[in-house]
Order: C-alpha cells, then structure tokens, then sequence
C-alpha cells in the first residue's frame, strides 16, 4: 500500500485528534469478551479436553513439557485437559502451534467462538463417545484421535 | 505480512516517529496483541473507577478482546491493519471490504470500506493513562482506510459506527458525515466518509 | 508489479457480460472489482451457511421472508 502524507500534514492531525478514545466497534453485547464465556455444550468441552490430552501423550509428552514448548502456565493446560474454566486464547493458539492442530477449531471447541459448526459439533460428539480414561493410548484411541484430527483440519 | 513505512507523533514533545503500517495482520498476532493490550486496559479502567470516575467517562470497550475477533481474518473480506513502533502494536484496525454499501447521497448503493473495529493501544488514550505515548494513530489508520478505499475502487468512501465516546473524533476532527443513531446496529451513530469527504481529508 | 496477484480469463455469456457489466456500472466499479466482491461475498455466504446460519431475504412492505440457499 502506498501511503503518502507529508509530516505538516501528519502533525496537523494528530494535534487535531488529540488522544481521547477513537473505538470503533460495538458495544457489550457485540463484542467478544472472556468475561461473556459463550456457553459451549459440555461435549464440546470434553472433546477439547480430551484432544489436547491425547494429541499430548500420541507426542509423549508430560503436562510440562507441553506447557514449556508452548509458553504457557502448567495450570492452564491442566485446566484444558480437566475442562475446567475458559481458556485464553492465546493458550489455545500457542497449544495448536506447538501440537500441530487448527487453532480456529480449537476456539470453537472452547467456546470462543459465537458462531455454529454444526459439522465440528457432531465430530465432537463421536470423538467424545469414544474415549475413555486410560494411560497409553491404544489403537482405538489413536485411530479415533487421528480421524478427530483429520476433520477439524479440513 | 507485508508493510508501509509510516510515522506517527510522540505526545510528549510532538517529535515525528518512524512506525511501519502493517496492512495484512494475521490471527496469531491479534491473540499477541491482546495479550499487552487486555490487562492495560483492563488495570486502567479498573483505576479510574476506583478513584471515582463517572461510569460514563470510562472508556466502555475496556473488555475488548482481539484475540476473539481474529477469526474473521478467515474470511477475504476482512482485513486487519496495525501501526507498528518500539515493537509495540500502537493501534489496530479491523475493516470489512464487501457486503456494505453507501447509505449517503451522492453515492447511496455503491461499496465502502466498513470499519469494523479500531483501537489505540491503550497507553496511547487518555483517560486510560494521564500522559500517553503516541499521538495521531487514529488519523493515521483513517488514513489507511481511505487508501484502501481508493485501492479497491470505491473512491475513498469509508463507514463505520463509533462507540458514543468517539463521536466526537469522528464527526469534528475526521469530518465524516452522520446519520445518527442506527437502530439496526445498538442505536450506535453512523458515520460515512464520502468520497468528497474523503478528498478533503487528505488534502487538508 | 506482480503484488502477488494471478491473472485468469473468464469465459462468459452474453447474458452474463451484460449483468457484470450493468452492475460494474451500478456500483461505479470496474469489472474485475465487481468479481471481486464476489468472491468475498460467495465465501462470506458459504462460510456462515456451513455455521448454521440462514440468508434471508425480507420484504418489510408485503411482510414476508424469503430463504436464499446457495450450493
């Protein structure tokens, strides 16, 4: 983009504007806030958990480990996996990078995100049926983490 | 990510400063951003009202997330601008390039450039801070937006609705034309730049 | 400059030239800005369809609303 301006011009304007508030954007009830935390159905929630779960031990990765690769709290991945709380964003952006996983789904997934994915939630909802708490991931779990992880990445 | 050398104003002793216009911002680097910018903002607001502002004086979007509004980037309508300096973001600016057409003569029904969200970090905005650090931010992404305007063919209109706080920037200082509240969108004012207007603006 | 852009050729109708160009006209754009907006406006559409949502057109007059579904 080419943008002229001379410096009278720029000192002109800016000693014009001053510095009170120049927002654009809508008031409460449009504009994304965590404090808001759009409910998200508990399914939802439970399948984020259990992605970021399983997507960590398929890498053989401990909570810490995570959390030093990512740049994140500890506490904040464990609250992901336990699916307590609203993640951050920039949690969840930082957990995608680091394990290779679409962060816009991930935000849908917690609830960030106001609008549906009809086609994510049913994925969810098988991905959440198939689960279940055990230590090593076994060929079911992996098979169904890796057919999880094949659609939200389409 | 591709970027315009800028400059913007330091308030202090109104010395120019070099800052890079960001034109093509991504996801990952509004969640940064947020990440200076939230609890600033957030400490600031908490401040003024525990030393007794009026609520109406506290700048209302001090819940603001940036983070939560990058996924429209996912979309080629959108697109984000920033003002870079001292490896700060110093303001955003989030516009929509299809789907919102003029509402003012002369040129009703033709497109514009819709600002969807602007910001000034928030150590540049008084009463968040007593003294901030840069000056012009605003003018400066008006100004990128009137370009991008002209770049896509639509002659340099502009809209946006202002949160009632900055009315007066935009009516009085930016010289954008009003039609008053819009009822379809939270009774917030409208505001257009036209193209006339927006050739003043730039040879003012 | 090549500014990263990539050039096509779009085979139309006669029919079709004359909408783009009725509406190039309209919209004081030229061509190749109005096929633009429709992309952006195409995948706009397709993307908050795929979310659940529905396009709708109104006519406040005769109180009646009318879905529009895109493939």
């Amino acid at each position: 983009m080419n943008l002229p301006m001379t410096q009278e011009w720029l000192l002109k304007m800016a000693e014009k504007e001053g510095n009170g508030v120049i927002s654009v954007g809508g008031l409460v009830g449009r504009v994304e806030a965590n404090a808001l935390a759009l409910a998200s159905p508990a399914t939802e929630r439970g399948a984020l958990a259990q992605l970021v779960e399983w997507q960590r031990r398929k890498l053989r990765w401990t909570v810490e480990d995570l959390a030093e690769k990512a740049n994140v709290e500890v506490e904040d991945v464990l609250a992901i996996e336990m699916g307590e709380g609203t993640p951050e964003p920039r949690t969840l952006f930082n957990l995608a990078a680091e394990m290779n996983l679409p962060a816009p789904k991930l935000m849908h997934l917690a609830g960030l995100v106001a609008a549906r994915d009809p086609r994510l939630e049913k994925a969810a909802v098988r991905f959440a049926a198939r689960s279940a708490p055990i230590e090593a991931l076994t060929a079911d779990q992996a098979a169904a983490l890796d057919e999880f992880v094949r659609v939200i990445a389409e | 990510m591709s970027s315009t050398p800028v400059q913007i104003v330091r308030y202090d002793n109104r010395a120019l400063t070099n800052a890079l216009l960001q034109t093509d911002l991504r996801p990952r680097v509004l969640v940064e951003v947020e990440q200076e910018w939230g609890p600033f903002r957030r400490n600031a607001a908490r401040r003024l009202v525990q030393g007794g502002t009026p609520p109406q004086e506290v700048p209302t979007h001090w819940h603001w997330d940036w983070g939560a509004k990058s996924q429209n980037l996912e979309l080629l309508a959108y697109r984000c601008f920033g003002i870079e300096c001292d490896r700060k973001m110093q303001g955003l600016m989030m516009v929509l390039t299809a789907g919102k057409q003029a509402r003012l003569a002369p040129d009703a029904g033709k497109p514009v450039v819709y600002i969807d969200y602007l910001e000034s970090a928030p150590w540049n905005v008084i009463p968040l801070v007593v003294v901030p650090i840069y000056a012009g931010i605003g003018m400066v992404l008006m100004r990128a937006a009137i370009q991008l305007s002209l770049d896509e063919g639509f002659h340099g209109r502009v809209a946006l609705h202002a949160l009632p706080q900055a009315e007066e920037f935009y009516r009085d200082k930016c010289r954008m034309q009003g039609s008053g509240s819009d009822a379809q969108y939270q009774n917030l004012p409208y505001f257009e730049m036209t193209r006339d207007l927006a050739h003043q603006f730039l040879t003012t | 400059m090549n500014d990263g852009k990539k050039t096509m050729t779009l085979n139309l109708t006669d029919a079709e030239m004359r909408v783009l160009e009725d509406l190039a006209r309209k919209k004081d754009l030229t061509k190749t800005a109005v096929v633009r907006q429709a992309i952006r406006l195409y995948q706009m559409i397709e993307v908050r369809l795929g979310q659940g949502e529905k396009l709708v057109f109104e006519d406040e007059k005769a109180q009646k609303k009318a879905e529009l579904m895109v493939l």
